[in-house]
């Protein structure tokens, strides 16, 4: 007779028992989501300001030869890890069980950098 | 049979770069989606969970790198300004031909013009959001591990990250290939 096959079932494992997969890994990984999504967001609304005001563009002309887009990525990405360190400190202790807001607040904000970056939004708004 | 540098940069940026975050792509992808309680093994999701991560900082390493190629390497070339006299077809010593400058060439003409305004535009800019969104799905895969199986939410966020980011990519890697043909940087 065969010795039935061990099942092992994952369904109804519980990351705040289960010490091996401490919870708490859960607060880094949504700090990383949110941080990249307001990096994004800043992405797009850097690049809206650089599309409508000359002024700005010509402040965020970081690199001549690369012009205005040098300070829009260079800028969106020290935000992004700033704010990635801010939040990875405040977070990665935490269990997160209500993190549904992050990730709608996440998603809003990788749309604003979509949309920032599209260039009818800067036509529209006033853009030359 | 020969390529200046300029094209070499630009095929290296587009083909090798961009082609293999795209490749990648498809792994992380199938990684993050089958990594769910009742699919696999403990030592299955361990083993998948490591090679997603993997495919993960090479989308990101890819991306950063091509993007960091196409802002300050290609990009200059690509708006440089073209001496005053410059016309869609040169036209002698007295007249250069604007085919060394992209943008202006694009410009020249309004049936082109679409390519920079909206092509250029939108994908120089777009293409940054890749690396930025890749390189925080690679981070999420590398510190929970096989223990995304436990936090699905977590999974479910990753992977719409992830699509997203190659989205950015594919339009960026699109849009460069069509604007490449229109008006090559040479």
């Amino acid at each position: 007779m065969n010795k039935p096959n061990k099942v092992i079932d994952m369904s109804e494992s519980n990351p705040a028992e289960n010490p091996a997969r401490p919870a708490s890994a859960a607060g880094s990984a949504w700090s990383a989501i949110f941080a990249a999504a307001t990096g994004c967001a800043v992405l797009g609304i850097l690049t809206l300001m650089t599309e409508i005001w000359g002024p700005v563009s010509r402040l965020l002309t970081f690199n001549k030869a690369a012009g205005d887009l040098s300070g829009v990525t260079t800028l969106s990405i020290l935000v992004w890890l700033f704010v990635w360190a801010v939040l990875h400190a405040r977070w990665k202790s935490r269990a997160m069980t209500t993190s549904g807001w992050i990730l709608a607040a996440s998603l809003m904000l990788i749309l604003v950098g979509l949309l920032g970056t599209f260039p009818p939004i800067a036509d529209w708004l006033g853009g030359p | 049979m020969t390529l200046t540098d300029r094209e070499i940069w630009t095929a290296a940026h587009g083909m090798v770069l961009g082609a293999g975050f795209l490749l990648l792509f498809s792994g992380t992808l199938v990684g993050l989606w089958i990594l769910r309680p009742n699919w696999l093994t403990p030592s299955g999701a361990r083993v998948v969970a490591r090679l997603s991560a993997a495919a993960a900082w090479g989308m990101a390493l890819l991306a950063f790198a091509a993007v960091l190629a196409g802002t300050y390497v290609i990009y200059p070339w690509y708006r440089a300004k073209p001496p005053p006299n410059a016309t869609p077809d040169a036209l002698g010593e007295a007249s250069p031909s604007l085919s060394h400058y992209p943008k202006f060439l694009l410009l020249s003409r309004p049936e082109t013009s679409g390519w920079h305004e909206f092509g250029m535009e939108w994908k120089e800019h777009v293409a940054w959001l890749a690396p930025i969104l890749a390189t925080a799905v690679a981070y999420c895969l590398t510190r929970l591990g096989a223990g995304l199986v436990d936090h699905p939410r977590v999974r479910r966020a990753l992977l719409v990250i992830l699509t997203i980011s190659f989205f950015c990519a594919a339009v960026a890697g699109a849009l460069g290939a069509l604007i490449n043909k229109a008006a090559p940087t040479k």
